[in-house]
């Protein structure tokens, strides 16, 4: 795989927005792949009963998409040297239709080692679901 | 009651290493729509973090309601990605302890190791909501 360029990137430089669907049965997979079968995450009427909107995606469901959205721009999946998210706000999944996230973010910071620090925002239904979420990813010279 | 400050510090190694198979890591990329290959995603790491977390944390000593966790804080360093045959030893270590309004907040780290190397070094902060007054 190609790494973005070093010499390309500058502070301010933007990540592409990009939504991202999320569906019930995305978080079935998402809960057999990770080994979370917390209850909240698949079955509406438990995570009603503990006081949530509706059933919500797992945090680190969103965090792997987040993740994805960022080394998908890099143009490496072992491009992250750092990754951080602090779960703000749960994303809502409705049984009918489609959760929807849009992720942007921009460079931040130039670091050595042709590295730089990007930071990215993450909205679902009008709300910011992560927090702080930063990573520091290589890229090439 | 809140967890003791006697466990800050407290490590636990997992009894068993991990074998990362083909299978896990094939259902870990499809599950988030990334391309099939033999290198995991970055956040894949979390599949041995948490469960490990869960074991320590449900321990008897401990003795925390896993029923009642809410994931606030998530990250990882990286050395190198996972890859399909890594063979991951996994320490668990407390790293902090507060008690806030009758709820507790651990920070966990989680070290994957594969023999002297540590592959990716994770930690979580925990929130384990207190009993409803």
């Amino acid at each position: 795989m190609s790494r973005l360029s070093y010499a390309a990137l500058s502070v301010g430089s933007v990540l592409p927005e990009r939504s991202f669907e999320i569906t019930r049965a995305d978080l079935k997979r998402y809960a057999d792949a990770s080994g979370d079968q917390n209850p909240i995450h698949q079955d509406e009427a438990f995570a009603v009963s503990v006081g949530l909107p509706n059933l919500i995606a797992h945090g680190m469901y969103t965090m792997a998409l987040a993740g994805k959205f960022i080394t998908d721009w890099a143009g490496d999946i072992t491009a992250l040297q750092e990754f951080g998210v602090r779960f703000t706000k749960p994303v809502i999944v409705a049984a009918d239709t489609p959760a929807v996230v849009i992720f942007s973010g921009s460079v931040t910071e130039l670091l050595s080692h042709n590295s730089v620090k990007v930071e990215i925002q993450a909205i679902s239904a009008g709300v910011k679901v992560l927090g702080q979420a930063r990573a520091i990813v290589s890229c090439d010279e | 009651m809140a967890l003791s400050p006697e466990f800050l510090g407290r490590a636990y190694r997992a009894p068993l290493q991990h074998v990362v198979t083909a299978d896990e890591v094939h259902a870990f990329l499809r599950a988030v729509g990334a391309p099939i290959g033999e290198i995991a995603p970055p956040t894949f790491a979390i599949k041995l973090a948490l469960a490990e977390s869960e074991s320590v944390m449900k321990s008897p000593e401990l003795g925390l309601d896993w029923n009642r966790v809410v994931h606030g804080d998530q990250r990882f360093e990286y050395r190198r990605a996972i890859h399909v045959g890594d063979v991951l030893d996994c320490e668990t270590v407390i790293e902090a302890i507060k008690s806030v309004a009758g709820n507790d907040i651990i920070t966990t780290r989680c070290d994957l190791t594969s023999g002297a190397e540590v592959v990716v070094r994770s930690w979580a902060v925990l929130f384990f909501r207190g009993p409803e007054k």
